[in-house]
């Protein structure tokens, strides 16, 4: 059975600690590592992936020591929040190379690439290069090349940041599916409501530090009423202030700001599953093109100033 | 048996992806070309100071020549046999009214160009990040490296051996058939230290591109400071450290072979007693066969010990 397994693990950068005493078993299933920028989530995802060692601590990966392991590699997708691309190469030729990696044959590689990239609605661009990709697209390819080989790990960091609402949705489905395969499929995300529709269970980690760990619900519960900022970008501009009207209309939304030079509009909510639920049937029934929707997400930092003050998660 | 007929099986599937990766990624950067340019600019300028000087392709042709079996033989002024003078100056420069010119072997822009090409190679898989994706690929940090190796390699010598039959014929010409055929050696010997020279300085700056960060920078001064200025600095066994030594000694054989009358001097090979510092031909192969594989071997371990 797949397993991840890190045994009281620190990693130092010199006098800075990516992550600090942490202890963590992830089995198959969706695993989410939720925590602010520079939380030590990265730092946790790469030693898992072999790319980091621990300072103190182990790190064992399917029984294994995952820091340059051949064998271990086979077995491994990784979805990097960076773009990580050969820019001249088309979408298939990029999932395609580092097919034969794996040693599939060019026509193997071909169609395995052909098939994964359909999957994820890139059917008519994979023959486009990909420095000609939208931020969807690139995450798209980037899925594609982790996934193709059809890996029983895999490790997404920050998979939905740039990602417009149907790419989000077509990962979201992705996800589920592949949990049911039984593998282990580990996101990394700063914003809770990314993954608390998918994850059984969720890892708070803040200042390298694991500060909760525990099923969704009850970290919901503790999310609820904290106040939340949330950017939404039209795809035209002049849908702005249709966007600002309406959301005025809605008691959970808190204050509304247009950002002319950003072409957003800034929502604040204190409500925000309310918020999250009913954003996607608005936008689709005033029919308002979106290009992103994002988040400061400031209220993660509220939560984890909730969570120090109290036990319940330590 | 097994081991090896799947390490070749594993080489035919992945080398041509990578190769035709590199080589994309080398001809359509802008600097290449920059340094191509530079390269052929001698060439331009001594093909303009011949036809002006012997007054082909169009103009009175100035040259002195005879029949000989048939074929035109030119001699200049002097009476000398024009190709065996134009071989001995395109291989160690041309005096003109502009100042010295260099010859075909390899110069700075020769130099600049393998630099270029195996720093790139290797640092832009780090500045795109694609290194990070590699190392998380069934991919061996020694794969990755000789890979990417060997298509600099290919790329390079394609590259300069291009150019070195392109200058060998442009200035050859003026010596007529008789002359470019005459000299087929000199050409010959030029490519096979063009080929000596590129499978050991691609793999000492792939080296540097991998446990480096400024690749580019590092090894322009390893070779300004180490392999330029050690050899005529040092007439001692010191040289021995030196890639320079090891290709001088196959470049001086390779001249005397010629008959141009050489002295080892001229290639810093005698020491201060005036005894000779050459080390034998195929031992010079040998060793920067040997360099090579070393330099790949620690770049390897250098990428696969690095941290992300």
């Amino acid at each position: 059975m797949n397993e991840v397994i890190l045994q009281n693990v620190t990693k130092s950068y010199g006098n800075v600690q990516g992550v600090s005493g942490l202890d963590l078993k992830i089995n198959p299933g969706i695993t989410g590592i939720l925590g602010p920028n520079g939380a030590g989530k990265s730092t946790t995802m790469k030693l898992i992936l072999g790319l980091s060692r621990p300072s103190i601590g182990n790190v064992s990966v399917n029984g294994v020591n995952p820091f340059d392991n051949f064998e271990l590699k086979k077995t491994i997708g990784f979805v990097a929040e960076y773009d990580c691309f050969y820019e001249h190469m088309t979408g298939i030729e990029y999932v395609s190379y580092f097919l034969r990696m794996h040693d599939f044959n060019q026509e193997q590689a071909n169609e395995l690439a052909r098939e994964e990239l359909t999957e994820l609605g890139l059917e008519e661009a994979m023959h486009r290069r990909i420095r000609t990709y939208s931020r969807g697209m690139r995450q798209k390819a980037k899925v594609a090349r982790a996934t193709a080989f059809n890996p029983s790990i895999l490790v997404l960091d920050e998979p939905f940041q740039g990602a417009d609402p149907s790419t989000r949705h077509l990962l979201m489905k992705k996800m589920e599916k592949w949990a049911q395969d039984e593998k282990i499929v580990l996101i990394s995300s700063h914003i809770l409501h990314d993954v608390e529709n998918l994850t059984d269970s969720i890892v708070l980690i803040n200042n390298g530090r694991m500060l909760a760990s525990g099923d969704r619900h009850e970290i919901r519960k503790l999310m609820a009423n904290i106040p939340r900022k949330v950017m939404v970008a039209p795809t035209d501009k002049k849908a702005l202030r249709t966007i600002a009207k309406r959301m005025l209309d809605e008691v959970w939304i808190t204050s509304v700001n247009i950002d002319e030079k950003n072409e957003q509009i800034i929502l604040e909510t204190n409500q925000s599953e309310k918020f999250y639920s009913e954003l996607p049937n608005i936008i689709h029934k005033e029919k308002i093109g979106v290009k992103k929707i994002s988040s400061d997400d400031d209220s993660l930092d509220s939560l984890y100033e909730k969570l120090v003050g109290g036990d319940q998660w330590k | 048996m097994e081991i090896k007929n799947d390490y070749f099986e594993r080489f035919k599937n992945l080398f041509p992806p990578i190769y035709k990766d590199c080589t994309y990624r080398i001809l359509s950067n802008k600097l290449t070309w920059i340094m191509l340019i530079l390269l052929l600019l001698p060439t331009a300028l001594l093909l303009y100071g011949g036809v002006q000087q012997y007054g082909i392709l169009g103009f009175e042709d100035k040259r002195d020549y005879q029949m000989i079996d048939g074929e035109k033989v030119y001699y200049d002024d002097s009476g000398e046999l024009m190709h065996e003078l134009l071989a001995e100056d395109i291989f160690y420069g041309f005096s003109t009214g502009i100042g010295e010119l260099p010859g075909f072997t390899l110069g700075l822009f020769g130099i600049m160009l393998i630099i270029m090409i195996s720093s790139e190679l290797i640092g832009e898989e780090y500045t795109a990040k694609t290194m990070n994706i590699l190392r998380t690929t069934p991919i061996t940090s020694f794969e990755i490296l000789a890979y990417r190796y060997l298509s600099a390699v290919i790329t390079t010598i394609s590259i300069l051996g291009i150019y070195t039959i392109f200058f060998y014929l442009m200035i050859m010409q003026f010596s007529g058939i008789h002359g470019i055929l005459n000299e087929l050696e000199v050409l010959v010997l030029v490519l096979k230290l063009i080929i000596l020279q590129s499978i050991a300085f691609v793999g000492i700056f792939c080296l540097f591109a991998a446990i480096t960060k400024k690749a580019f920078i590092i090894s322009f001064a390893y070779w300004l400071l180490w392999e330029n200025a050690v050899p005529p600095l040092s007439p001692n066994i010191v040289q021995k450290f030196t890639i320079t030594h090891y290709l001088n000694s196959v470049e001086f054989d390779g001249v005397d072979e010629l008959g141009w009358g050489i002295s080892e001097s001229t290639y810093y090979l005698l020491n201060s007693s005036g005894d000779s510092l050459a080390t034998e031909p195929l031992i010079s192969i040998i060793i920067l066969t040997f360099v090579t594989f070393l330099a790949l071997l620690l770049g390897a371990k250098g990428i696969s010990r690095k941290e992300f």
